[in-house]
């Protein structure tokens, strides 16, 4: 029984994890800078900053925080308040 | 007197031409007005794209397994092993429910003592379920080596479900805290320690009494 919910388990992640490997949305920084997390929280420390007018793709949410990319390919968490505060392709 | 109506007559034409003009103007600009509302001779290659939160990949929920001992008050310790799905509400707070099953070693007084009812074997099985409020709290990172830095939280929970021991049904609750390493953004390493609390009627002295079942486990998860 045990054997067959981890299975399934597994299987979900999978699953979860190649669907998110399609496709991302794409924004622009509009404010001065945006910090970038380690993690998905607060008490997580800032690791990158990325610039105005620098894109950025969203991987991924968790709570409260996205999964962002930067061009130059570093990965870190943004608060929701703080993706407010980019611009959509369609300058939105 | 010729001239005079020359220049009457000129004058004429001019305002009749100015008059005419004015009209096929005006006539003009009210067969121009449906073009407005029509499609733009140049379309603009720009795609319009916004951006739908819910289209982004979310992972608020844990699934994992865990094993490792519970030791159950009077019948000794044993392999614990279990599994269990969070979800978590905000960065701090997560909600999850989880399953356990263990086995009862024998009382040190059971073959002794007349009175006690001994358990058979499917008696000895324990498993219990429950339902329980976690809170993260000090959330970092752990450096392992030189160069490796793993984001890491401790959290505190408590709950309540149900333990089925004995052939019996307990209402339990339980307290803990644990420990999540995070290898990856979606795969986690877990410790947690954990007080199973309900009353039982098995100590051997006839009366309901409130057992500490305490229980350590590690295992793994993967947020999806």
């Amino acid at each position: 029984m045990y054997l067959f919910l981890v299975t399934l388990m597994l299987l979900q992640c999978l699953a979860t994890s190649t669907i998110a490997a399609e496709q991302h949305y794409k924004v622009m920084v509009d404010e001065a800078y945006l910090e970038l997390h380690t993690g998905p929280g607060r008490g997580y420390p800032v690791s990158h900053v990325v610039d105005r007018g620098m894109e950025i793709e969203v991987i991924k949410r968790r709570t409260d925080w996205f999964m962002v990319r930067t061009e130059k390919g570093k990965e870190g968490w943004v608060k929701h308040a703080d993706m407010e505060l980019t611009l959509t392709p369609a300058g939105e | 007197m010729e001239s005079r109506f020359g220049i009457f007559l000129l004058k004429s034409i001019s305002v009749l031409t100015l008059l005419g003009v004015l009209l096929g103007c005006s006539l003009l600009r009210a067969d121009d007005a449906p073009y407005e509302d029509s499609e733009p001779i140049i379309k603009p290659e720009l795609e319009r794209r916004t951006i739908n939160e819910a289209d982004i990949d979310s992972e608020d929920f844990e699934a994992g397994v865990f094993v490792g001992v519970m030791s159950i008050e009077d019948f000794g310790s044993n392999v614990v092993y279990g599994a269990r799905l969070a979800y978590h509400l905000t960065e701090d707070i997560f909600t999850e429910a989880a399953i356990g099953s263990t086995k009862a070693d024998k009382r040190d007084f059971e073959d002794s003592s007349g009175d006690t009812k001994n358990l058979s074997d499917s008696e000895r099985e324990l498993s219990y379920y429950n339902i329980s409020l976690g809170y993260n709290i000090l959330p970092g990172e752990a450096f392992i080596g030189k160069g490796r830095a793993y984001n890491s939280a401790l959290y505190v929970i408590a709950g309540i479900g149900n333990t089925d021991f004995a052939d019996d049904n307990h209402f339990t609750v339980n307290v803990g805290a644990g420990y999540r390493l995070l290898l990856n953004d979606w795969i986690a390493l877990r410790v947690d320690f954990r007080d199973h609390i309900f009353d039982s009627d098995l100590q051997g002295n006839g009366n309901d009494d409130t057992t500490h079942n305490l229980e350590a486990t590690g295992g793994i998860s993967f947020f999806f």
